[in-house]
């Protein structure tokens, strides 16, 4: 089996860090204070879609930035590539870490490896073998959007099902129900929080690191679609 | 994000002798006939060639030109100047001077300009004999838009320096239109895009290998090339330039059918050099005394160069392009980045002349 050296140019990942970030600034600003996400199922799904999303786009950012990082390098690359890698990296690592710390469920950890192997099958078994490269990059990422809608489904189901062996649980209390005993154990087992540590995004360290990070991304966006970086003029 | 229209401004190609015949090509949006004036005083072109059809694309032949000599032309379309621009024939057969042409490769534009545009701006006004674009000159080859962007960028140096072309996997998704705006024969039923032409002390053949595969391989091109490779051997260096990488070092590694096929036929021939795009990153590198480089610094963004080959002498993923000094016993490569740095510096020397 041939392991392919295939990473996304910094300057892709670096414009689709920038997306996300834009989308990551508008929920944080735009966001509805003090909600009651258990009676506004919308806004949950929407909190769990995101999420999510910023998880697998910040791996894709760190597999970008290590990918290059440990590729061979000379000073005009460094001029050229390195201020899109470093800022992927610094993304990468916010968004993975931001999502470690927002209080994650066991089914999360276990979608999060799903699609991570999925996207390094694709990345390191598949595109390296395809003729057509560029469809299958836009499969790939298709793929891992999909994967990212598919997540809410399957977690808002999994607590709809969850809820209902709860209730069925209580009318049936009397009974000894083996089946639905092992069920509600599984669906607990996956709902399960793991841990409760989670960051403050309002305190001053992290509105500045926001906004920071925000200007420096569009900034090196727009430069990189004439041609030049934040180094190079 | 500026728009190109349609109209193209004049270029200069050939595909045979340039030392006595070149191409002025140029578009309009209307159909009309032009009048091409050319001379070697830019204040008397006493020479003219005057279209009698009607159209849109236009692909003038300047023919009985004298060898070596600087020569400028004027298009005028009902009496009014279309374009200017200058270009200088090849020397006569057996006769060498020094020249300086550049190569750049994969200018098509991922996600706006990129850097093709900052590739075109470093080759403004420079007097560059000619500059090889080593394929995928545009990024998707069916949309005629695509056309009328790169046109529209690179006339900022048409108008000084004539251009040798070579197909790629993204141009050939419609030859026809690739082959409407290069010529490369005067026989219209050739459907693959090589021809050759020398210049001064070097031989240049240019082949249709877009994506190296065993159907590109032709009798005819085989055939062809064999035959032209032969005809060089009095000369002291032998380019040849075909899109795909017979080795890269970022997507598309080792190409066996190239190695097994093509690699062979370059070095029973003495072939000096063989310059390649499709990977986008610039590599120099070598295959016993054949010396290849990947020329994909032209536009699109860049791949990283994560698997050297055991070929590879130097690799980078920076926007660049490349310069040749051409003496009548050396070849030096001088590769600068889009912003002025020259990175790689390499000279080829011929022994025995």
């Amino acid at each position: 089996m041939r392991f392919g050296p295939f990473a996304f140019e910094p300057t892709i990942a670096l414009w689709f860090c920038t997306l996300s970030h834009c989308l990551f600034m508008s929920i944080y600003i735009f966001r509805p204070k003090k909600v009651d996400m258990k009676e506004h199922r919308g806004i949950w799904i929407t909190y769990q879609l995101g999420r999510n999303f910023f998880f697998l786009f910040g791996f894709l950012y760190l597999h970008t930035a290590i990918s290059w990082l440990s590729g061979v390098w000379i000073y005009e690359d460094i001029a050229y590539q390195l201020p899109a890698v470093i800022l992927i990296l610094i993304m990468g690592i916010y968004y993975i870490g931001g999502f470690m710390l927002l209080k994650p469920r066991m089914l999360e950890i276990i979608w999060i490896h799903v699609g991570m192997a999925y996207f390094l099958i694709m990345i390191h078994l598949v595109l390296p073998i395809v003729v057509n490269l560029r469809d299958w990059v836009e499969i790939t990422l298709i793929g891992l959007i999909l994967m990212e809608l598919l997540y809410p489904i399957i977690l808002f189901g999994s607590r709809t099902i969850f809820k209902k062996m709860e209730r069925e649980t209580i009318e049936n209390s009397g009974e000894e129900r083996k089946d639905l005993k092992k069920g509600y154990l599984l669906i607990n087992f996956l709902n399960k929080q793991l841990w409760k540590k989670s960051i403050d995004l309002n305190n001053l360290a992290m509105r500045l690191f926001n906004w920071i990070m925000w200007s420096l991304l569009c900034l090196e966006s727009l430069l990189k679609l004439f041609g030049t970086s934040i180094i190079i003029w | 994000m500026p728009i190109y229209p349609l109209e193209k401004k004049p270029w200069v190609s050939w595909f045979d002798d340039p030392h006595q015949r070149i191409y002025i090509s140029w578009e309009t949006e209307e159909s009309n006939k032009a009048i091409v004036y050319y001379g070697t005083d830019p204040d008397n072109l006493s020479l003219n060639e005057i279209e009698t059809v009607a159209k849109t694309l236009h692909h003038v032949n300047l023919t009985s030109l004298s060898a070596n000599t600087k020569y400028y032309y004027k298009v005028e379309i009902e009496g009014e100047i279309f374009g200017k621009g200058e270009f200088r024939t090849a020397p006569a057969p057996g006769t060498y001077s020094s020249f300086t042409w550049a190569m750049i490769s994969d200018t098509q534009r991922t996600l706006g300009p990129g850097h093709n545009l900052k590739t075109a701006e470093a080759l403004r006004g420079k007097n560059y004999t000619f500059v090889a674009n080593v394929g995928d000159i545009v990024d998707d080859g069916f949309d005629q838009i695509e056309y009328d962007y790169y046109f529209g960028v690179s006339s900022i140096y048409f108008n000084t320096i004539p251009f040798v072309p070579v197909i790629g996997n993204h141009d050939i998704r419609k030859p026809s239109l690739f082959q409407n705006y290069f010529i490369n024969s005067a026989d219209p039923s050739k459907k693959q895009f090589f021809y050759s032409f020398n210049w001064s002390s070097v031989h240049f053949q240019v082949l249709d290998f877009p994506h190296g595969r065993q159907s590109e391989l032709t009798e005819s091109q085989e055939n062809w090339m064999k035959q032209d490779l032969a005809n060089a051997q009095s000369l002291p260096f032998r380019i040849v330039m075909f899109h795909c990488p017979i080795v890269g070092s970022a997507f598309f590694g080792r190409n066996e059918f190239l190695i097994n096929n093509v690699l062979p036929i370059l070095q029973e021939y003495n072939v000096t050099a063989v310059f390649h795009g499709h990977e986008h990153h610039f590599e120099r590198g070598h295959f016993g005394n054949l010396m290849y480089m990947i020329l994909g610094g032209g536009g699109a963004t860049q791949d990283p160069g994560l698997l050297p080959q055991p070929e590879t002498d130097i690799l980078t993923v920076t926007p660049c392009y490349t310069v040749v000094k051409t003496e009548a016993t050396s070849l030096t490569f001088l590769t600068y980045t889009t912003w002025g740095v020259l990175f790689d510096n390499y000279t080829i020397n011929s022994e025995g002349f």
